[in-house]
């Protein structure tokens, strides 16, 4: 049982500051999923998204003491997984793996978290192959943009913040990104 | 084709995924509304956001429970502990003063070395056409090189661990496999842990693969994982339970589970 519900972030970071490992136990139970589903959005891979978020925790840890009293944790941890999730992508496109090897995953298993609708019945085989395809078309800016959008659901100035760069700089490159996944995309699917 | 055309056109991506604020929203609508190539492509791009969309919403738990993935990250604290706090700008400038303080006495002493005459020179001293301190960044090379070594192996041992506990993960998984939809009874699906299975088995070959005598301790529990892992990587889709009881009896009656605690414990440990 988690006994610390209720207790605000920062309070939880600062006890983990004191070395209570008890804290980030909490801290984990709070933030593990949502930082997998974008080191996922972006990796396309269950294993190396799973690094990520060990990564990120690991590093809040190590780092407690040393962050900002007024920065919100779940925001830090975002961009810790983000950017690790594309050093991550980048040491696999070093290493000679230019395509991130993508998952069979059997949509028919997994739950949706809304009820059925006719989103759902979009999103066959087919249309997930196609995105991974897109994404794979994607530089790493407008692939961070694109996951941090659709599966962060951030807005564009939580984005421009959490990767360091302009507004302006987002704008363009969500609109460059779903333009070129809509050309990738469009000949996969012709 | 006019500039307004061009401007609003820029913004099509950002309609079609939700983003502009109303006033933009609406000029950008109502171009789209009129123009029928603006039109067409914002359809494109709805389409292409609806999907992102779609497959942001599918519901991806984490492949292991939330306690394991405590258990690794804990793990990984053991193993790497908590760096020493960042020296203040302070300490920042005072080692910068030590640095250039013992640079100073290191070029003093070469001076005073190159002034003596060979009799005057320490024993040991490169000999006149030599080159001065060789040695001793020899020896710093040396060091650094045991260091890295040193480095090498602890990391190594590390991923050792982390391949062994990974690997206990799926044997204790698999006992607990849900049933497969769609097939005969008492048969369960068995499809993550299989693959998760093989990439285990790519990593222990690149585990093993020049590690020399580092993991010499732990080869006899790896062999039998790797043994077991196999058995799980060849398994189809979905497979009678009683194979899967059968894997699992197997990993029970040699204490694998125990084993691979122990050893992992062992390779993490300082």
């Amino acid at each position: 049982m988690d006994l610390s519900k209720g207790v605000a972030d920062k309070d939880l970071v600062a006890r983990l500051s004191a070395g209570d490992e008890a804290a980030l136990s909490s801290l984990m139970a709070r933030h593990e999923r949502r930082l997998y589903g974008i080191a996922y959005g972006y990796l396309r891979n269950s294993e190396d998204a799973l690094e990520v978020v060990q990564d990120a925790f690991v590093k809040l840890f190590q780092q407690a003491g040393r962050l900002d009293a007024r920065a919100e944790v779940g925001a830090w941890l975002t961009r810790v997984a983000i950017n690790a999730a594309i050093d991550r992508y980048r040491q696999r496109k070093r290493r000679g793996v230019h395509e991130i090897e993508v998952e069979d995953e059997h949509l028919q298993d997994v739950p949706a978290r809304h009820a059925p609708g006719a989103l759902d019945n979009l999103h066959t085989e087919e249309s997930r192959r196609a995105i991974e395809i897109g994404l794979q078309a994607l530089n790493e800016r407008q692939r961070a943009v694109v996951t941090l959008r659709h599966f962060a659901d951030l807005s564009l100035d939580e984005i421009a913040s959490t990767l360091g760069v302009r507004l302006g700089t987002v704008k363009s490159s969500l609109n460059r990104a779903l333009a070129r996944m809509k050309t990738v995309m469009g000949d996969v699917r012709a | 084709m006019n500039f307004p055309h061009f401007l609003h056109r820029r913004r099509l991506g950002l309609l079609a995924a939700g983003v502009l604020d109303s006033p933009e929203k609406a000029r950008v609508a109502e171009h789209a509304a009129a123009c029928a190539s603006c039109r067409t492509e914002l359809t494109a791009l709805e389409t292409v956001s609806a999907l992102l969309q779609a497959d942001a919403a599918i519901d991806r738990s984490l492949p292991i429970s939330s306690e394991a993935l405590q258990t690794r990250v804990f793990a990984r604290l053991r193993s790497n502990p908590k760096p020493a706090p960042t020296a203040p700008a302070f300490g920042f400038a005072a080692a910068l003063s030590a640095a250039a303080l013992v640079g100073l006495g290191m070029l003093a002493g070469i001076l005073a070395t190159r002034l003596m005459t060979p009799a005057e020179r320490p024993a040991g001293h490169v000999a006149s056409g030599g080159a001065p301190g060789l040695e001793r960044f020899a020896d710093t090379a040396i060091n650094d090189a045991a260091f890295y070594e040193r480095l090498e192996k602890t990391q190594l041992r590390a991923n050792a661990a982390r391949y062994l506990t990974d690997a206990q993960d799926i044997l204790v998984q698999v006992r607990a496999a849900a049933d497969c939809p769609d097939s005969p009874r008492d048969s369960v699906d068995v499809t993550r842990e299989a693959q998760t299975s093989r990439r285990l088995l790519r990593r222990r070959a690149a585990l093993v693969s020049g590690s020399g005598e580092t993991l010499l301790a732990a080869r006899g529990v790896m062999e039998e994982v790797e043994g077991m892992l196999q058995q799980v990587a060849e398994l189809p889709q979905c497979t009678k339970r009683s194979d899967v009881d059968a894997i699992a009896r197997r990993v029970e009656s040699r204490n694998l589970l125990m084993k691979i605690d122990m050893v992992a414990q062992e390779l993490a440990a300082p």
